[in-house]
């Protein structure tokens, strides 16, 4: 008993009883995903508001007096003349290593029925890359385990590879392929068949795939003792066009995560031109430039 | 009534040049608004709908709400008024309100800023952290 209420103690010295300065704005309209608030004069390109109901939003576009929100999950119960928050933070979601062998939205929380994942670290969705004199060239190579692509085309650790094909002409294939490849040369490492070979650790991003798709990969690499080694981001087709727009930078810190560890990955975005359409979704629903 | 890209940079240019160190000029701002009234140039209507949002964003800045759980007394409300206007400027505009429901404390709102003391707040955040 006295464990629990030193804990309750801890918790209580924990909140802030001081008087904390937050910037406000009113909700204006909304609409398509969409909200335009009044006030907002901190808000910041890509930081989190806070709306009633425990919904985050996204601003995406700034103008003089207004700013342009996308809320980052269901925003129906938003009517006009609410008040929103900024938080003053940057979008960011929790990595780690835990969220290996786990289905996640582009929020970063599990979508798989596995439970809640304790996260190592938050990681912005927008970082800067490291530069040209940070990277190392290319020089180990990875073994997509394609005979046809290690001979002829082979791709090295580091290095970008644009699958680009006809529909149904197996793309995603060719990914996934990959990906069980590593899985199977990993474990061959781990038992000692394999020498000098570094594990190399995947994240598949489905961006826009119908969910019977993204639940036949997931158990595709289930069945092949793939998925121990991978993360799936998954932003279906029936998701907001905000959330598969954001998906790839989502995956992407949970590689950056993995590469600060030290760790080799290997990411897949599937596909890139459905986060294109819905890129130009929020942007045209926003107003802000659709881009080229 | 969308507004022009045009009237809109064009009353920002009329309402900075009726501005002077960060402060409108009524007197300018007057005189300027009768003037496209009378003139009509082209778009006016959209200036004058741009000026009109300029203005209420000025104002909207400038307006103090300070909630309290029960009525303020004269020092408590005056403390308040000086501690305020030596932060944002002596031109404020405070609107003093009583709702019980935040139990306690005081929640005072200067333009998009927002000071959450109420006892309400206080609780809310002690029921998120557990």
């Amino acid at each position: 008993m006295s464990s629990i209420l030193q804990e309750l103690e801890a918790q209580i010295a924990n909140v802030s009883t001081s008087v904390e300065k937050t910037n406000i704005g009113i909700v204006r309209e909304t609409g398509d995903g969409v909200a335009k608030v009044e006030g907002l004069s901190d808000a910041q390109l890509n930081e989190m508001i806070e709306f009633p109901g425990g919904l985050t939003g996204l601003a995406l576009n700034l103008e003089e007096g207004e700013v342009g929100v996308v809320f980052l999950g269901d925003g129906k119960h938003i009517t006009e003349g609410m008040e929103c928050k900024a938080t003053g933070k940057l979008l960011s979601i929790p990595v780690g290593e835990n969220f290996l062998g786990r289905v996640v939205n582009t929020l970063g929380e599990p979508i798989d029925g596995k439970g809640d994942v304790s996260a190592a670290d938050q990681y912005p969705v927008e970082k800067i890359a490291p530069g040209i004199i940070k990277r190392k060239s290319v020089s180990v190579p990875l073994q997509t385990g394609i005979a046809a692509i290690d001979a002829m085309i082979p791709i090295g650790r580091g290095q970008r590879e644009l699958i680009i094909g006809d529909r149904s002409t197996g793309k995603t294939t060719i990914a996934i392929d990959t990906i069980i490849s590593q899985a199977n040369q990993n474990k061959a490492a781990a038992e000692g068949r394999l020498k000098d070979h570094k594990p190399v650790y995947c994240i598949y991003v489905a961006i826009g795939q119908k969910q019977s798709n993204i639940a036949r990969t997931v158990s595709i690499l289930e069945d092949a003792g793939a998925l121990d080694n991978t993360t799936i981001v998954a932003a279906s087709a029936s998701d907001s066009a905000t959330n598969q727009f954001l998906a790839p930078y989502s995956g992407c810190a949970f590689a950056e995560y993995l590469m600060d560890q030290g760790k080799d990955v290997l990411i897949v975005f599937d596909d890139l031109s459905k986060q294109a359409v819905a890129y130009r979704q929020v942007s045209l629903t926003t107003s802000s430039p659709t881009g080229t | 009534m969308k507004v022009s890209k045009v009237a809109q940079s064009t009353a920002r240019r009329i309402f900075r040049l009726c501005s002077k160190d960060g402060q409108v000029n009524e007197e300018h701002l007057r005189i300027a608004v009768t003037k496209l009234a009378e003139e009509k140039p082209r778009d006016y209507r959209g200036m004058l709908q741009a000026l009109r949002r300029l203005l209420q964003a000025e104002l909207v800045k400038k307006q103090v709400t300070v909630e309290s759980a029960v009525d303020l007394n004269k020092a408590t409300s005056s403390k308040v008024k000086k501690s305020l206007c030596s932060q944002y400027g002596d031109d404020l505009n405070f609107d003093f309100k009583v709702s019980p429901e935040l139990l306690g404390g005081m929640r005072i709102r200067v333009g998009n800023d927002l000071f959450d003391g109420s006892v309400k707040a206080r609780l809310e955040r002690l029921q998120e952290s557990l």
